[in-house]
């Protein structure tokens, strides 16, 4: 039913016959009630149709009837609803919408009507319906008003709906905000208004109110005449200026020349600089706020490489030998001083460059360096200082060492090595030049040391010497060369309380981490852990790597090596097995008969425990276990009778339990795990089954119940905003409906 | 000798008044308090179990009731504790419902009492099949001689309503016509169409807002500022009973004979906002909780239905073996309670919550309940608490009512899909829900604002 029809259908609001029977008839068949409607309808419309017309509409509608039957016959089509509209046409009243709904179809008009009624029976009936037509031709007027007035009402209305809902839209920020707040506390407009606050009429009434108070206020104060001149004449003098600025600026801009603008860009950076450092030391206040520009800048210099005479600049300077002049040549300089600047910025943020060494350090920048990034963090900085500490105190524990000869050599010897191995990249700590020569004897008798030891100590040695690629002797001689060997000293120095754990033997990577390694028991706990991880993915690392090797049995390395050296010299006994496993994993390029012993020992230990053989018969009996299978729940004796006129019994004892296919399993694909295919009945109490409606995910759901509510769990202000209920009635008040705070 | 032994004071643990609730101290340990998601399963499980337990929904009758069926009721919008009925036999009657006893009683017309209201006074007015309306001064003790004022109207009206907070009310017969309670005609007629209309109803928020129901499917908005019908939106079936958001200014809940109840958007009556189903025969009543997140209807399969605003299904149904068809329902103003007037005379006091009680609580019982309530609501996915709150014993005629109408869906909906597949592809679009009753609106828009 369209939009027109619905019009049609109800617009009698004057007292004009709903002559035909519109929607109710078509859609007659969807509704039981629509008949009565349609009978409601027509009734009226025969009520006042009057008695003398009676006659005429009969004979008209034989007239009609047999007249569609030949328009039927010929292309003129009408539609079934203006057939039957059409006898209203002799109502005078009656100005049905053929106008309006379709101006451009052909109507049905009494000369067609007349063409077709041949027969004398029409005859007096045609005379009468000429006469209607004259009436009609006479009210047509009235016709014509009508229908502008249903225009009009149906155009209002339109216009009224429209305001209306603009009316009530006014209510959606309201309804909105009520929508999405966590708590209604009904009733809703005492509890601070909460529902209407928003409104924003209201808001902006109030706003209105405030800046009349104030044009009031002002108006109501006065000024004496000495004020008003000063300030006229200041504000001309503004004036004057900022338009002579204008002018200026007018002027510059129109100028081409680059130099012009080389050089004031440069006068203007230099005023700029000037001014920064003036107000850098004059207030210290504003440092945070330009400290974001400052990084900008200096992230932006990064980006650009400026500073660096592999630009294009540089190289066409250098290549066209504009270096001879003195402006580039300046230039140039500049440039490059930077780059070092930034460079020397760059390695102070990794190196902890202490003060003294660094010629011409810049204190500001050194500063700046050091309170950034994790170095800045106040633990660290306190790790940082413990560590000071301690290498002073080990420094003077060297000393007193050098000066009383006391102490345990062996655990420098060992201990030296190992650090000395481990510490790759060398670093330079305070003090170093103090605690040279204490390191260089030590490793002096590290040397003497070696060949006294027992086999396994040589035989770590030389492992690990072998493994950092880089020869002890030659580290000494490079060390002595540096003449810088503090970090090693203080490693060393460290040794009698430190661990140097399994890092130290793992060959490939000392090299590269050597620097963090000397961990020892005072050191910070996230160091620790730091170190921790390393370690773990370092062997994940290798144990890819070393895909060849294999590894015959899991031992924890850490222990072990750490027995040697704490075992001091006693361990050459004990340890031996130790260090053959150590050897087994390290090995792949050294095979030892101790090794090959080894496994045979391995080998034999493990004999009977076939382990894999027995992962797989167990995966395999699981797998068809779970399988279909075909029971036989045969009766023994069952149908085995004999006698006259027994029927053979068909034997089908064979029941088949679906099971799940084994090429279906989850872990089908899967060689080395078992997966339960039984459905686990006891949690299925516990699980929905399906996500739920507001949550769009399993996780989605599942971290909605993750945090229990109870007050065993939280704090009783979280137990209170848990279970606040969503809507809050005041018990015993009415519930007075949203009133509108504009008017209405 | 003196013995040490480990004590504390009292003073920690003991309250300095005797009005003060003792603290209890905790330990948040989350060792001593293993095993929290299960334990508050549990717990949601059995406070599931014991809200199924006290579930009394029924409080009980309002007097003796009436003669005959009670077909309207009114609730006086300022007091609490005021309503009134009307029946069949052109009696009403105003109850006190705090003692639920009846305060006056008076025939008031001829013929069935169609419609209740309440002035912005206190003061009732009603509507019958004898073309009156009828003011009465409820303050006063005896109403047998005759009421305040009468309204004489040109046929039998069929509903009433009052403004909010004018002198101005609203009836439906043949025509939607707005009176002056100060004046004997009516002001303005603001009828479109129908030749009969069924229900009429004010908007409480936005005051001059009227809907109106016909007898031709149709519902129309109308505006008392432009005193014209602005908007109409036909229906497949008939609507019974209307009523607006009271918070939700622009929205309204319309009962039709389908069985359904639509939450329609005024603003845009192409679509319904949600369809509440349920109910096995026709809606004959509903009405919003002050609150505007419930609804509450009345059937004529005896069955009363609670529907939260943002779900499809009820929430709860509410039965007896003697209630009849039931024609009228109204939340109370303080949204605790809900009234029900039916076919057999009694109107019917219900909670609005099965298992709440309105007794005073002390803090620890009150925490205990948000603290289940909160419990459920996380839970409530769960199969077994799920299966626990939805069980409802029905009558048998309503289950197998639902039952075959079920089937009978299911056959229409295979129908369809097989007409759906054997036809040209896109030429059977599958129907929206919330728009299949909807068969035209009068004025469509131009453009969307929004």
């Amino acid at each position: 039913m369209s939009e027109d029809d619905i019009e049609d259908d109800n617009d009698d609001d004057e007292n004009a016959t709903p002559s035909y029977t519109g929607a109710s008839d078509t859609e007659g068949s969807v509704h039981p009630t629509t008949t009565t409607f349609s009978d409601t309808e027509s009734l009226p419309s025969e009520s006042e149709v009057d008695d003398d017309d009676d006659d005429a509409m009969k004979t008209l509608q034989l007239a009609v009837e047999k007249a569609s039957q030949k328009i039927e016959e010929e292309p003129i089509k009408i539609k079934k609803r203006k057939k039957l509209g059409l006898p209203t046409h002799s109502a005078p009243t009656v100005d049905y919408d053929e106008d309006i709904v379709a101006p451009a179809k052909k109507k049905v008009t009494l000369d067609d009507i007349r063409a077709h009624t041949l027969s004398s029976f029409g005859a007096r009936s045609l005379d009468r319906l000429d006469e209607l037509e004259k009436r009609s031709k006479g009210k047509s007027e009235v016709v014509k008003s009508r229908l502008g007035r249903r225009l009009e009402a149906r155009i209002d209305r339109a216009a009224a709906y429209e305001i209306a809902k603009d009316e009530v839209g006014k209510w959606e920020d309201t309804v909105k905000r009520n929508r999405r707040a966590e708590h209604l506390e009904f009733p809703l407009q005492q509890s601070g208004g909460a529902a209407t606050a928003d409104i924003t009429g209201v808001v902006d009434v109030g706003g209105e109110l405030d800046g009349e108070n104030l044009v009031r206020g002002l108006e109501n104060r006065e000024f004496s005449l000495e004020e008003v001149v000063a300030r006229r004449n200041e504000m001309r003098r503004m004036r004057e200026l900022m338009f002579r600025e204008e002018m200026r600026a007018k002027r510059l801009k129109k100028i081409k020349s680059k130099t012009y603008r080389k050089i004031h860009k440069r006068e203007r950076e230099r005023a700029q600089e000037i001014a920064a450092q003036l107000e850098g030391e004059a207030d210290d206040a504003d440092a945070d706020e330009d400290d974001y520009e400052r990084l900008v800048k200096r992230a932006r210099e990064r980006m650009e490489l400026r500073h660096k005479n592999t630009s294009n600049w540089a190289r066409d300077v250098k290549r066209m030998n504009l270096h001879k002049t003195k402006g580039t040549r300046d230039e140039l300089e500049a440039m490059l001083q930077r780059g070092e600047d930034l460079t020397r910025k760059i390695e102070g943020d990794d190196d902890d460059i202490s003060d003294d060494e660094l010629p011409h350090g810049n204190d500001d920048e050194e500063v700046s360096e050091e309170a950034s990034g994790i170095m800045g963090m106040k633990f660290m900085r306190e790790a940082e200082e413990r560590q000071r500490k301690q290498n002073q105190e080990a420094i003077d524990e060297l000393r007193r060492m050098e000066g009383g000869g006391g102490g345990d050599e062996d655990i420098e010897v060992t201990d030296s090595v190992v650090n000395i191995i481990n510490q790759g990249r060398r670093r330079y700590a305070p003090g170093a030049q103090n605690s040279k020569e204490a390191a260089e004897e030590s490793v002096e008798q590290s040397v003497e040391a070696e060949d006294m030891a027992t086999p396994l100590e040589r035989k770590m040695a030389s492992i690990v010497v072998k493994d950092t690629g880089r020869p002890a002797l030659a580290a000494r001689t490079q060390r002595t060369k540096d003449g810088d060997p503090g970090k090693e000293a203080h490693s060393n120095s460290n040794s009698s309380k430190s661990n140097p754990w399994i890092q130290n033997v793992e060959p490939a990577s000392v090299a590269k981490n050597a620097s963090v390694l000397s961990l020892s028991k005072e050191s910070t706990r996230d160091a620790k852990a730091e170190a921790k991880l390393k370690r773990s993915r370092r062997k994940a690392k290798k144990a890819v790597q070393a895909g060849n090797t294999e590894v015959a049995i899991d031992v924890n390395q850490i222990l072990q090596v750490r027995d040697v050296h704490d075992d001091d010299g006693e361990a050459d006994s004990t340890n031996v097995a130790d260090s053959q496993v150590l050897m087994v994993y390290n090995g792949g390029r050294r095979a030892r008969p101790t090794e090959i012993q080894q496994r045979e020992l391995v080998k034999r230990a493990f004999a009977g425990d076939d382990v894999v053989r027995d992962f797989q018969e167990e995966k395999k009996r699981t797998v068809e276990g779970e399988a279909d299978k075909e029971v036989d729940v045969t009766l023994p004796g069952w149908g085995s009778w004999t006698g006259k006129g027994i029927r053979k019994l068909q034997k089908n004892f064979i029941v088949k339990v679906e099971g799940i296919n084994p090429k279906n399993r989850q872990d089908s694909k899967l060689k080395n795990v078992i997966i339960n295919e039984k459905a686990a009945k006891k949690s299925a109490k516990y699980t929905a089954g399906v996500v739920p409606f507001p949550y769009e995910t399993r996780e989605q759901y599942e971290r909605s119940l993750r945090i229990p509510i109870g007050k065993e769990w939280s704090t009783q202000s979280t137990v209170q905003r848990l279970t606040k209920p969503k809507v809050i009635v005041k018990p015993g008040v009415v519930v007075e409906p949203l009133s509108a705070p504009f008017p209405t | 000798m003196k013995v040490k032994t480990l004590s504390r004071s009292s003073d920690v643990y003991l309250p300095a008044r005797n009005s003060e609730v003792s603290r209890l101290p905790r330990n948040l340990d989350p060792e001593l308090h293993p095993f929290e998601r299960a334990r508050e399963y549990t717990r949601a499980l059995n406070a599931t179990k014991l809200e199924r337990l006290f579930a009394a929904p029924f409080v009980g009758q309002l007097g003796n009731g009436h003669i005959d069926g009670v077909y309207c009721l009114a609730k006086n919008t300022r007091q609490l504790n005021l309503a009134a009925s009307g029946s069949g036999d052109g009696v009403i009657k105003y109850w006190d419902l705090s003692s639920r006893d009846e305060i006056a009683s008076f025939t008031a017309h001829r013929g069935i009492v169609k419609g209740l209201a309440v002035t912005v006074e206190g003061n009732l007015l009603s509507c019958g099949m004898d073309n009156t309306v009828k003011l009465w001064d409820i303050t006063k003790k005896d109403q047998s001689d005759s009421p305040a004022k009468t309204f004489l109207g040109s046929s039998g009206f069929t509903g009433i309503d009052h403004h909010r907070s004018n002198p101005v009310f609203v009836t439906s017969s043949n025509a939607v016509q707005l009176w002056d309670e100060n004046r004997s005609k009516p002001t303005a007629n603001l009828s479109w169409g129908a030749d009969n209309v069924n229900t009429v109803k004010f908007n409480q928020t936005e005051q001059s807002i009227i809907a109106s129901a016909g007898s031709d499917r149709s519902i129309v908005i109308h505006d008392m500022r432009s005193n014209a019908p602005v908007q109409k939106l036909v229906t497949l079936m008939r609507t019974n009973a209307m009523c607006w958001n009271p918070i939700e200014a622009f929205n309204f809940a319309a009962a039709n004979e389908d069985h359904k109840i639509y939450l329609y958007d005024m603003r845009n009556l192409t679509r319904s906002l949600n369809v509440y189903k349920d109910h096995v025969s026709a809606v004959m009543d509903v009405d919003f909780s002050p609150t505007g997140q419930e609804l509450v209807t009345g059937s004529y399969d005896r069955t009363i239905r609670i529907y939260r605003v943002n779900e499809g299904h009820s929430r709860d149904i509410y039965h007896t073996k003697r209630m009849q068809r039931i024609f009228c329902v109204r939340f109370t103003m303080d949204t605790q309670y809900i009234m029900s007037g039916s076919d057999d005379g009694n109107v019917r006091l219900w909670r609005a919550n099965a298992a709440a009680r309105s007794n005073i609580k002390s803090a620890r019982e009150r925490s205990k309940l948000e603290y289940d309530a909160a419990l459920k609501e996380r839970y409530k996915n769960m199969p077994e608490i799920r299966r626990i709150s939805r069980h409802r014993h029905l009558p048998k005629p309503i289950k197998v009512a639902s039952e075959t109408k079920k089937i009978e869906l299911a056959s229409i909906k295979r129908k369809e899909d097989n007409m759906r597949r054997r036809s040209k592809k896109g030429t059977m679009p599958y129907p929206r829900e919330r728009e299949k009753q909807i068969i035209g609106v009068a004025i469509k828009q131009a453009e969307n604002k929004d």
